[in-house]
């Protein structure tokens, strides 16, 4: 036998699991990975060119292209920095049903993350299951909205119409049944012995990695870093809800998917208490900030939120202009997957799709 | 919370580094104005002694007669981020890398040489990182011309 055993592996478009748009170039000895460089860039659209080129109106619809799976997410983290940037307030009505909206937007992202974690690990049964949930999210959205997944539903000052009458209805009806379906995932997946077995222990991230590697949203909180930019950074009155920020320890695939698990919850129970809020404002109160000046002041401000994947947040230098004079975005997908290729380095070619789901890709604010 | 930071950064680098006065800090965003040489020191000081370990991301912009290049560290305990800013050179700058101090610089670091072509010292693999091998010049810089790819035709092939 020759010394060199080691092989190079392209794991690329052609494996069910890359989701396409992304590869891996793996150097493998046997089945133990021992060296890897991941290729972005596949779907580099230019944005941070396409939004300082545009005015800061044209702005938010393309921003809710950054990434569909939670497209509200951006384009409300791109309205707050601008409203940075015009150094406007925002109503307590507009607050809380971005609030509303958000924490709905949060579930139906992981409910997407459920559905293709669970397909990569191939525990197929479970694409069904939280896409049907996430059917249910995406109605109530529908109702609040007008749209299904691009919803353009925020503006610089607020939002463009209140919630509708009906709403508290298809809260209750659609957040009971998501409560039921929640249980049978966990049902589903953590009663299977094969995927505990296949996520337990798998893909560990030490506490000092997750924070030298820069990694943001429940990858961090798997791994111990307790921060949350809705706590500890507050915004839109966040600071005046009462709510849990699930943190484990362990770091390893499981935890990352339990956190999840937990947040789903949680974001129920903010919207519960966003709707108590709400009810307590009258039904005249404005939502949406009308006093926004023409041309903002020449300064720059970086304000983040905390999407369903992390901090998300945007960058901006104005000018004076109507225009930004920079953007830059900055991806928790972006940070997250740096440490995807120091994680699976040691471990075994199959448990990469077990790691690299429990990240949660989304390859559009990966590439931006 | 930001009064004790910019405590003991006055107390350690006093003179040396530009820092902000305590009601002209906006949302938490300390914005350090710094010399290049004075950035491992400072980026370690603010690792190692203040507990600023988490890199959030780098950037930079071209302001026509500078390039500006910005580091925003964050910490576990403070909501507060810290800027590091360097001016350079806008077309032979070269600026230290915080890479080897913070590994989550890696990817921002090459992408910022990716999009605005600042080079980065010390860096352990600068190569493009959003944009092909072969791309020529930086798309973000403000005297960037943008020319249509050429696509080989199916004959040439």
């Amino acid at each position: 036998m020759s010394e060199k055993t080691e092989m190079n592996l392209f794991m690329g478009p052609q494996h069910p699991s890359m989701h396409g748009l992304w590869s891996l170039r793996l150097t493998i000895d046997g089945e133990t990975i021992v060296g890897g460089d991941a290729q972005i860039g596949y779907l580099h659209r230019g944005y941070e060119k396409l939004l300082t080129n545009r005015s800061y109106e044209q702005g938010i619809p393309i921003c809710d292209r950054l990434c569909y799976v939670e497209s509200h997410s951006w384009s409300s983290a791109y309205t707050h920095s601008i409203e940075g940037i015009y150094q406007i307030d925002i109503p307590e009505k507009a607050q809380l049903i971005r609030i509303l909206t958000l924490e709905m937007q949060r579930i139906a992202s992981h409910c997407l993350w459920l559905a293709a974690m669970s397909v990569d690990i191939g525990a197929l049964t479970m694409l069904i299951y939280p896409m049907n949930a996430r059917e249910i999210i995406l109605n109530m959205l529908e109702a609040i909205t007008g749209a299904r997944m691009t919803y353009n539903y925020v503006r610089i000052g607020g939002v463009w119409a209140d919630l509708p009458v009906d709403i508290e209805k298809k809260m209750q009806d659609g957040f009971s049944e998501f409560s039921r379906l929640h249980n049978e995932f966990i049902d589903l997946l953590e009663e299977a012995q094969i995927f505990r077995i296949r996520t337990q222990g798998i893909g560990v991230m030490s506490k000092e990695m997750a924070m030298n590697y820069g990694t943001v949203g429940p990858v961090a909180r798997a791994s111990g870093v307790d921060f949350d930019v809705r706590r500890d950074d507050p915004y839109w009155g966040y600071d005046k809800l009462k709510f849990k920020v699930p943190v484990r320890t362990e770091g390893d695939s499981f935890a990352r998917y339990r956190v999840r698990l937990e947040e789903m919850q949680e974001s129920i129970n903010i919207c519960w208490q966003v709707w108590d809020k709400y009810n307590e404002l009258k039904a005249t109160d404005s939502f949406r900030n009308m006093d926004v000046p023409r041309r903002p002041p020449a300064g720059e401000v970086y304000r983040r939120i905390e999407t369903g994947r992390g901090e998300g947040g945007f960058y901006l230098v104005s000018d004076g202009k109507t225009n930004p004079y920079r953007c830059r975005i900055k991806s928790p997908v972006f940070n997250n997957l740096q440490v995807l290729t120091p994680l699976v380095i040691g471990g075994k070619l199959a448990d990469i799709p077990a790691v690299m789901g429990s990240i949660d890709l989304c390859v559009g604010d990966l590439d931006r | 919370m930001e009064d004790e930071l910019l405590f003991k950064l006055r107390k350690e680098f006093d003179q040396v580094i530009g820092l902000p006065e305590l009601e002209n800090i906006k949302e938490h965003r300390i914005d350090i104005a710094l010399d290049p040489k004075n950035l491992i020191d400072v980026a370690n000081f603010l690792k190692h002694e203040m507990g600023f370990t988490i890199p959030n991301m780098c950037t930079g912009t071209d302001y026509k007669d500078k390039m500006e290049v910005s580091w925003h560290i964050g910490n576990p305990n403070y909501p507060v981020l810290m800027v590091l800013k360097v001016e350079i050179d806008r077309d032979n700058g070269v600026v230290e890398s915080l890479t080897p101090i913070w590994e989550g610089m890696n990817w921002h670091e090459r992408e910022t040489y990716d999009l605005l072509g600042v080079k980065f010292e010390n860096h352990p693999d600068l190569r493009r990182l959003l944009l092909p091998e072969n791309w020529e010049g930086h798309p973000l810089r403000e005297d960037y011309v943008y020319k249509r790819p050429v696509y080989r035709k199916p004959e040439d092939f």
